[in-house]
């Protein structure tokens, strides 16, 4: 699924990524970890192709990361970022970007109801304003909509950061469902790491 | 059609000094501003002094190779203008700026001086040179709005466009939001002064056409036609600008490279 080939990445004097080789298989349920400033946020940025490596190449899904293939590339990945305050105005704004980004029909609204539900939110919750939402409202909402894109590769920055344990063996539990979907995570929470497929730690 | 009553230079001088009086006031307040007044005065009468003389032979001559060079000179320091004013790089702005500009100039002069008001001889200094410079300066103005709302808008949301490219979004869905803040920044105080014009004050191409002579029904003529250049030239302008320059501030994997 992921293939990152003697990359060496460099900010100024500082080397981030030396000769650094990762193989991702199809399906896994991969865990980042790691001290700040180790690359992890690195990592993310060269899949999604917002940095270029200095040396080596990245393929996903067969695709090299480069400009030809980038629009492709970010069709098949939805992305979280770790700050999810991302300017959005209303609730159903931010639930709704991912499919209209990538263009893909929004759920019917049983099953919104029912997902929204399993993690602990009303789906009425979706009128509201972004700015009247908790930091782990809104980190649900992304979250949902990410599981709803059916996308074959899920990156989440710090998908737990402001969940409590209940929501966290809910999204867990689906993650489990999700057998042909690979996801990475950038994650420093013992429960998400413990309960990965795989943990690299940079 | 008669001239105006010539104004002499003495009088001139009397004009001058009344602003003697707002100089004081500047004083008494403490304001610091009559440095930069006097500068500003200065500067004033020269650019005029020197546009007047130009223009009176410019005008004598109506050769269409020196109004061609002129409205290119015009041209290019409206670019420049506009960089320097938005505060952004050169590399990256020069050619969209150039690009979208001229093209507008060049439409609009053809529709509004070849179709619109119809004069036999297209490159009528008269009409030429004073309509290309109420679009130039009604563009300028319309771009550094919308530039400068642009990239703050994008600098202080980059997160949004990030995670909507990230997220499989068309370069143009991911700058959609952007586009629309911008040309909105740019478009309302057009709108709003287009609404207002005639009730508050004489536009002032207007009272130049009246003091000039012409009878107040053939100035409000070329006023409108005026506004309905302007308004067309600044929104055509606006956006192919925004749409231009977003060809060259990215790179090619969508980031913005400044």
């Amino acid at each position: 699924m992921i293939k990152l080939e003697n990359i060496n990445v460099k900010f100024k004097e500082k080397i981030v990524f030396n000769d650094f080789n990762l193989d991702i298989a199809k399906a896994e349920k991969i865990v980042i970890t790691g001290n700040s400033g180790v690359g992890k946020s690195t990592l993310f940025n060269l899949f999604l192709g917002f940095i270029k490596a200095d040396i080596g190449d990245i393929y996903i899904n067969n695709l090299s990361v480069n400009s030809q293939n980038i629009d492709k590339i970010r069709k098949q990945i939805s992305y979280i970022p770790q700050n999810v305050n991302i300017p959005f105005n209303k609730a159903k704004d931010l639930f709704n970007a991912q499919f209209l980004y990538s263009k893909i029909n929004l759920p019917n609204i049983e099953k919104i109801k029912e997902i929204f539900k399993d993690f602990n939110l009303k789906h009425t919750i979706l009128e509201h304003q972004v700015s009247s939402l908790s930091g782990g409202e809104k980190q649900r909402i992304l979250l949902i909509s990410s599981i709803l894109t059916n996308k074959k590769l899920l990156l989440w920055d710090e998908p737990t950061s402001a969940l409590d344990l209940k929501n966290k063996e809910i999204l867990l539990k689906y993650v489990k469902n999700m057998e042909n979907i690979t996801i990475l995570s950038i994650s420093h929470d013992d429960f998400w790491i413990n309960n990965a497929t795989r943990v690299v730690k940079l | 059609m008669k001239g105006s009553v010539d104004i002499s230079w003495i009088n001139i001088a009397f004009g001058y000094l009344i602003l003697i009086i707002p100089f004081l006031l500047f004083w008494y307040y403490k304001l610091n501003l009559i440095k930069d007044s006097v500068i500003a005065i200065i500067r004033m009468t020269l650019q005029l002094y020197l546009l007047g003389f130009y223009l009176e032979y410019i005008f004598k001559l109506n050769s269409i190779l020196v109004n061609i060079t002129w409205i290119i000179v015009m041209i290019f320091i409206s670019v420049y203008t506009t960089i320097k004013k938005s505060k952004v790089h050169f590399k990256f702005y020069f050619i969209p700026l150039l690009s979208s500009l001229s093209f507008v100039v060049i439409l609009t002069l053809l529709y509004f001086i070849g179709f619109m008001i119809g004069v036999k001889y297209f490159f009528n200094t008269r009409y030429l040179i004073p309509i290309v410079g109420i679009l130039l300066g009604n563009s300028i103005q319309s771009n550094i709005i919308a530039l400068n709302s642009f990239n703050s808008k994008l600098k202080s949301e980059y997160n949004l466009y990030q995670f909507a490219i990230a997220n499989g979004a068309s370069k143009y869905d991911a700058l959609l939001p952007f586009i629309q803040h911008a040309l909105r920044q740019a478009l309302n105080p057009m709108i709003a002064m287009t609404a207002v014009v005639g009730l508050i004050s004489i536009p002032g191409m207007m009272t130049g056409q009246i003091l000039g002579g012409s009878s107040p029904i053939v100035a409000i003529k070329y006023q409108i036609i005026t506004m309905i250049s302007i308004f067309f030239a600044k929104a055509l302008v606006i956006v192919l600008t925004l749409n231009f320059t977003n060809r060259f501030i990215f790179d090619e994997l969508g980031n913005k490279r400044v």
